[in-house]
């Protein structure tokens, strides 16, 4: 390799390092994020594809603007992020180590910054008597002190909180965490979809319009949804049950799921996320016999009744409170052909059986229709991820670095004494105004025990 | 007298007491008399406790009403939630840092958000008509107390917007700060020629306003780091994943990484003072529109936020 090969890697690396790659890279991201949510993402509803140009379309899909969080350019954004993470933490934190590791005990003249208190005491001990007496205090409110002679003086050192500089370190490495756990989620989970309706069982889930076989199967006892008193829905719930080889397996039977609630079982998640009616709806017929039979109607081709006539549900309602004020309860509305061709409309609600009788005498109707509900079908986010204790791994180090690297700082205190005089300095990582108190109490203690002697 | 009634008339004392203590701020720039910032802190002090009394009797009266949330669930709710946050820390820093000053400057901010909140409701309009216009559905708001949807039935939305506001919060001290930052180096810029400091000496130095400015996002980043990751495992429960880049989502992020770029520039020299202080003023514009901006123009999963 020659050397000016070197130079231009040296450079890149150097800018890789730089907290001014930082700035731009965190600016750019948070610019170029905000495309995605001013257009569309993932799948198009056909109305924004009418209403946008055939060029602009295309341009915008080449782009990958349509699904810019995983386009190749912002994936490789990404990267450089963790790239300029990685690199900042190599360049830097051998330093800091060395820092915690072996830090500066003697007092060096020149090194104060903006960060430095000082104070000057005068006092009239020998050296030795008086580095013992200051030894003794900072020993009481350091967990580290050291003395050193140097050039006839006598400098007494003491730190706390060396470990602070770390928190900004736990920081990055926290964001490494949480893209690790994004990366093993992605390649190693899976995020589908499972449509069962009441009663039945299923042992595999839609991914990307292919099956895809869980090891076990998952059934629908039941789906209810539970309204408010205005109408509002406030519960959707699917009783789900878990089979191993056709049996139910213990602690895993009708399993309540709601919103926020998922049933968990080997790893995988089911979240009640839609519903929907299956399309099968029960009915008792009665005749004014007394008989009663009680009739399945399909959404398809209806139903045929003994007496020739032909019935259809043209809807449906869980809650009919929002139709009529007074009333609870599901209810149905039915055409009914009878075999001559007369055609007539009803409502026949589950809840109130004397209110179907009258309907059906008000219209002089033989036959009697009692609601018995409809086989539902729920809708299940199934997912697994086996990224995401990463994740939160890395949320919980985020947090704990970010508390220490901005509310701890390394204080650090250096007593230089030489005949007659000591000199109190003081350093503190951040905060120097609320470390100016404390600095002012040490500083006090250390002329206090120097000038009055026992 | 329903107790959502009573709850309105304490926050139409909160804003009285929070409009004197903002004059008296503003007084307190004019004739520079300290006893007048102990009276506008004591104004504010009490508005935020008359404040707090208004959130927890609405909070009491969604059990009486058999719903039980805490008053947090939609958009009348949180905009009177962030003005209290604002109000919360603009007191404590003032009780931390001892700087009067600052209230000119922040007060406003919650004022603000308190009067929005009691004139475009609902009630206060009479009828819904109000909500046909674009301009009406996005200044009016519902201040009625719902039942809460299946997806907002968790205990994580007291968490999730408890941490999002009082980091929001913290932004809008900072914003409040950094613009009187570039006021008063403004002013100064121009005594330096004409000689005089003018009433703006009262303000903190601009060394101290600079300082204040970093404090706040310091206070604010953790907190909507926290908000973030809270609704994230929120997320994670009732959706299945725990980012699903929504706009909210990426509004938050944009947000943060604005205010991940102010800490770290805060480390290279250049990028104090000045320059901090416009940074400190696009996060917290940007933080508006994450927060006000995103449930009124943009669709997604938060949008039951901004709905009438």
């Amino acid at each position: 390799m020659g050397p000016e090969k070197k130079n231009i890697l040296a450079e890149i690396y150097a800018w890789l390092c730089s907290l001014r790659f930082t700035i731009i890279l965190l600016l750019s991201i948070a610019l170029l994020s905000v495309v995605g949510t001013l257009l569309p993402q993932g799948q198009l509803a056909p109305e924004y594809i009418a209403r946008i140009s055939p060029e602009r379309l295309t341009v915008y899909s080449k782009l990958g603007l349509f699904d810019m969080y995983h386009s190749w350019w912002f994936i490789a954004l990404l990267f450089l992020f963790s790239l300029n993470l990685v690199c900042c933490s190599i360049k830097q934190l051998p330093h800091v180590i060395g820092y915690i590791r072996s830090p500066q005990l003697a007092r060096k003249d020149d090194a104060s910054s903006a960060n430095t208190l000082e104070s000057t005491i005068e006092h009239n001990l020998d050296i030795g008597h008086a580095s013992a007496v200051v030894f003794d205090l900072l020993k009481q409110s350091f967990p580290f002190a050291a003395k050193t002679v140097q050039d006839g003086k006598v400098h007494l050192f003491a730190q706390k909180n060396s470990w602070s500089r770390l928190g900004v370190y736990v920081v990055h490495f926290s964001i490494l965490l949480i893209f690790a756990g994004a990366i093993v989620g992605s390649l190693f989970g899976f995020d589908g979809y499972l449509l069962l309706t009441e009663g039945e069982q299923s042992g595999a889930v839609e991914l990307d319009g292919k099956q895809r076989e869980l090891g076990f199967s998952i059934r629908c006892d039941s789906f209810t949804v539970e309204y408010y008193p205005n109408g509002a829905p406030k519960e959707y719930q699917s009783k789900l049950t878990v089979l191993e080889d056709g049996k139910a397996v213990n602690g895993y039977s009708a399993v309540k799921v709601v919103v926020n609630h998922p049933l968990e079982y080997s790893g995988i998640r089911f979240y009640q996320a839609t519903y929907g009616s299956a399309g099968r709806f029960y009915f008792n017929v009665s005749t004014p016999d007394g008989k009663t039979s009680s009739i399945e109607v399909n959404d398809e081709g209806g139903a045929k009744l003994a007496d020739g006539s032909h019935v259809s549900v043209l809807e449906t309602t869980l809650d009919v409170s929002r139709y009529f004020r007074q009333l609870r309860g599901a209810a149905a509305i039915l055409e009914l052909t009878s075999p001559a061709g007369r055609v007539d409309r009803l409502v026949s609600f589950a809840e109130y059986p004397e209110l179907n009788l009258k309907t059906a005498r008000d219209a002089n109707r033989r036959l009697i229709f009692d609601y018995k509900g409809e086989r539902m079908y729920t809708g299940l986010k199934v997912v697994k991820d086996p990224g995401v204790w990463l994740v939160w791994c890395g949320c919980i180090m985020m947090l704990g670095g970010m508390l220490v690297a901005f509310f701890v700082s390394h204080k650090r205190v250096w007593v230089v004494l030489s005949d007659g005089r000591a000199d109190v300095i003081g350093h503190s990582s951040k905060h120097v105004a609320l470390f100016r108190t404390e600095f002012q109490r040490m500083a006090d203690a250390v002329r206090t025990s120097l000038t009055t002697v026992e | 007298m329903s107790y959502t009634l009573l709850s309105t008339q304490i926050l139409n004392w909160t804003s009285l007491l929070y409009c004197i203590a903002m004059v008296l701020f503003f007084v307190l720039f004019a004739l520079r008399r300290p006893l007048l910032g102990t009276t506008a802190m004591l104004f504010a002090g009490g508005g935020l406790l008359l404040h707090t009394a208004a959130i927890a009797i609405r909070w009491f009266e969604s059990y009486q009403q058999g719903y039980g949330h805490a008053p947090m669930s939609n958009m009348y709710e949180s905009i009177v939630f962030f003005s209290w946050s604002i109000v919360l820390l603009l007191i404590l820093i003032d009780w931390r840092y001892r700087q009067r000053g600052i209230g000119v400057f922040v007060m406003p901010f919650a004022l603000f958000s308190l009067v929005w909140a009691q004139l475009f409701t609902v009630a206060a309009l009479v009828g819904d008509n109000a909500g046909g216009t674009l301009l009406g559905r996005m200044v009016v708001m519902d201040d009625r107390i719902a039942p809460l949807m299946p997806a907002l039935q968790s205990n994580w939305l007291l968490y999730h917007v408890v941490t999002c506001f009082l980091g929001y919060a913290a932004f809008a001290v900072a914003c409040g700060v950094s613009i009187m930052y570039l006021i008063k180096r403004h002013v100064e810029h121009d005594a330096d020629k004409t000689g005089g400091g003018g009433m703006l000496s009262l303000l903190p130095s601009t060394d101290m306003l600079d300082d204040m400015n970093y404090r706040a996002i310091m206070i604010g980043f953790p907190l909507l780091t926290l908000g973030i990751m809270t609704g994230s495992a929120w997320a994670n429960y009732a959706w299945g994943s725990y980012w699903s880049w929504d706009p909210k989502e990426t509004w938050s992020l944009i947000v943060w990484f604005i205010y991940a770029a102010f800490l770290h520039a805060r480390l290279t020299r250049g990028w104090v003072g000045k320059r901090a202080a416009w940074l400190s003023i696009c996060g917290f514009a940007a933080t508006l529109f994450c927060y006000l901006g995103v449930n009124l123009l943009l669709s997604g999963l938060h949008s039951y936020g901004g709905k009438m």
